[in-house]
């Protein structure tokens, strides 16, 4: 009878995904531009848990993308070129990492929590540009290979098979999105966000539960920056800059944080426009994009995605109202 | 049989205000206890100090026996001590359903198969079942957020009946709540199991005389009466505080 926060999969949810499959058949040239769009969706999503979910804030998420990518390349580097458990490893480094430093990031709030992320962020970029034996410094590593996906797929020099495999994991970081938006812990960090101390009327570790929800969104981060290695078989410092954590937030700002289109459309526009942009004027695109970044936060305060998302709630939901469905029924 | 809930000397200032201070009060088992006392008393003070959201600065709390003085806020929840507040403390944008579900999955704490949606059967019916109770069904797909003052109050109760405490404290349960539905509210609290230990706020003595089998008075941080109500509507010293604040 009625909806859950994280709104039900609507049937007509397949189609952006249908068109997105499609697009090696309509638009050949344009999959290197959809394997980069897919991986920032991806990195955004792992960043809207952060912000949209469990109402912290992060100038330093690329740390966890950029430990990822290295993570994955010298795994490939040093002999093991299969694509997943690459992609699992870049997860576990950015995981690990994670929890040795959300209790720090935890504690505080604010402007405090954006210093101390940017800080360590910071840091980290400054350690990998010196570790150079390890990273390559400001050469970064590039110069392995990838055994084909699951066996079966070879990357190609058209960047097919790299565009299939993005989207085939983008789709399941969104599929884990959606999940654990509407599971309880999904809700616990949305509870955290809304009233922190009735949470823990409710018996809740707030910071704990935090924590764990930091490491999550990390792990997400992390094989988003595999991907990206993995994708263009290198890995560049820029991977854990500031540069690319303010990125990901402006992506995130577009599309719409705490719904799982967000980081989609965030990231469409936002490379699409750059794309444009950059043809157009490319000296002075940057401004173009400062300027059509400020008109949407001012026109649509709760990002494009949200648009859609309203669009969506005009839509007739699935199972509405049948019957056994007590109070506020199923999102099974 | 030991207390469901005491406290021995508990004590908290704040600079040199005395806001709690040497305050015993022993809840057993089955307990109805009120606790009154004018504005400015020390009696949500009191509940944080019991509830751990402040920390005392002398004196202890035990909870079925068991020293909880240090214990953390969800440390005492799990060992079954909840609580409501006197300012509406809701999640704004969860409907009444979600955050009531929320509560119990709570309760049950985070297993491996945390994946598993908020809304699956066992916590639907469970939840279902609170709201009823409470009447609160109609409004269970509606925002927090968007329900009338009295329903809000209602759902403090709702999300502190799904940790199923064996010792409830509420402040002000029906602070702000129209007279006729004030009374609803507390004939829904009768029908809590019998063995729950309830403490309230309440500062409608027609409310104390029905629900209450027990009063503590409360003045200036210290405890200034006990008994039943009766007993302590009769209280010179009662009279004195409440008539000496309607003269001040
Ligand atoms: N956090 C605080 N800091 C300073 N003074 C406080 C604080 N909380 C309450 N007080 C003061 O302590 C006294 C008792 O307050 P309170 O417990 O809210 O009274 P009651 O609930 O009986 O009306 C009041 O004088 C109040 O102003
Ligand atoms: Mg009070």
């Amino acid at each position: 009878m009625t909806t859950l926060g994280p709104r039900r999969v609507h049937p007509a949810e397949i189609l952006p995904w249908l068109a997105l499959a499609a697009l090696p058949w309509i638009a050949p040239d344009h999959v290197l531009l959809g394997s980069q769009i897919a991986i920032l969706a991806l990195f955004a999503l792992s960043l809207d848990l952060l912000v949209g979910h469990a109402g912290l804030v992060s100038l330093g998420h690329a740390a966890f993308f950029g430990l990822g990518a290295y993570a994955a390349a010298l795994l490939a580097l040093h002999g093991w070129s299969e694509p997943l458990t690459g992609l699992a490893a870049g997860g576990l480094v950015a995981g690990l990492a994670a929890a040795l430093v959300a209790p720090l990031v935890v504690r505080v709030h604010g402007l405090a929590q954006l210093m101390v992320t940017l800080g360590l962020g910071l840091m980290l970029h400054e350690a990998a540009s010196r570790a150079r034996v390890l990273t390559g410094g400001d050469d970064g590593l590039s110069g392995f290979d990838l055994s084909p996906v699951l066996g079966l797929f070879p990357f190609d020099l058209y960047g097919f098979t790299a565009y299939g495999y993005a989207l085939a994991v983008l789709a399941a970081g969104f599929l884990f999105y959606t999940r654990l938006a509407a599971s309880p812990f999904g809700y616990a960090l949305r509870g955290l966000k809304q009233n922190p101390a009735r949470m823990a009327a409710l018996g809740t570790d707030g910071r704990r539960r935090l924590i764990q929800g930091f490491v999550v969104a990390a792990v997400l981060a992390g094989i988003a920056g595999a991907l990206l290695a993995q994708t263009t078989q290198s890995v560049a410092l820029e991977s854990l800059s500031f540069h690319r954590s303010a990125e990901v937030l402006i992506v995130l700002c577009l599309g719409g944080t705490g719904g799982r289109y967000g980081g989609l459309v965030g990231a469409l526009v936002y490379m699409a426009a750059r794309d444009w942009l950059s043809a157009l004027s490319p000296h002075y695109w940057t401004g173009w994009l400062g300027a059509a970044m400020m008109l949407t936060v001012l026109v649509v305060p709760g990002g494009l995605g949200g648009v859609a998302r309203r669009l969506h709630g005009r839509l007739p939901r699935l199972h509405r109202a049948t019957g056994t469905r007590v109070a506020a029924g199923g999102e099974s | 049989m030991t207390a469901a809930l005491a406290s021995e000397g508990l004590s908290v200032s704040f600079g040199s205000l005395h806001a709690v201070s040497g305050v015993d009060l022993v809840l057993p088992a089955g307990a109805r206890h009120a606790l009154i006392g004018p504005n400015g008393a020390g009696k949500t003070t009191f509940v944080s100090l019991l509830t751990g959201a402040l920390a005392p600065d002398r004196g202890r709390v035990r909870l079925h026996g068991e020293d909880i003085t240090r214990a953390s806020v969800p440390a005492r929840v799990k060992r079954g001590l909840g609580r409501t507040f006197q300012v509406t403390s809701l999640f704004p944008e969860m409907t009444a359903f979600e955050a009531v579900a929320l509560a119990l999955a709570e309760r049950d704490g985070l297993t491996w198969r945390c994946l598993r949606p908020l809304a699956r059967r066992g916590r639907r019916d469970e939840a279902a079942e609170i709201l009823g109770r409470l009447g609160a069904l109609p409004q269970a797909g509606r925002p927090l957020g968007t329900l009338a003052y009295g329903q809000q109050r209602v759902m403090e109760i709702a999300l502190a009946l799904a940790g199923r405490p064996r010792v409830l404290l509420l402040d002000e349960p029906a602070a702000g709540v129209p007279a006729g539905e004030s009374t609803r509210l507390f004939e829904v609290l009768e029908t809590l199991p019998a063995d729950l230990a309830l403490l309230f706020i309440e500062h409608d003595m027609h409310l104390v005389r029905r629900f209450a089998r027990t009063v503590t008075v409360m003045a200036g941080g210290a405890v200034l009466a006990e008994g039943s109500p009766a007993e302590v509507a009769a209280d010179p010293a009662v009279r004195e505080a409440y008539l000496g604040r309607r003269r001040a």
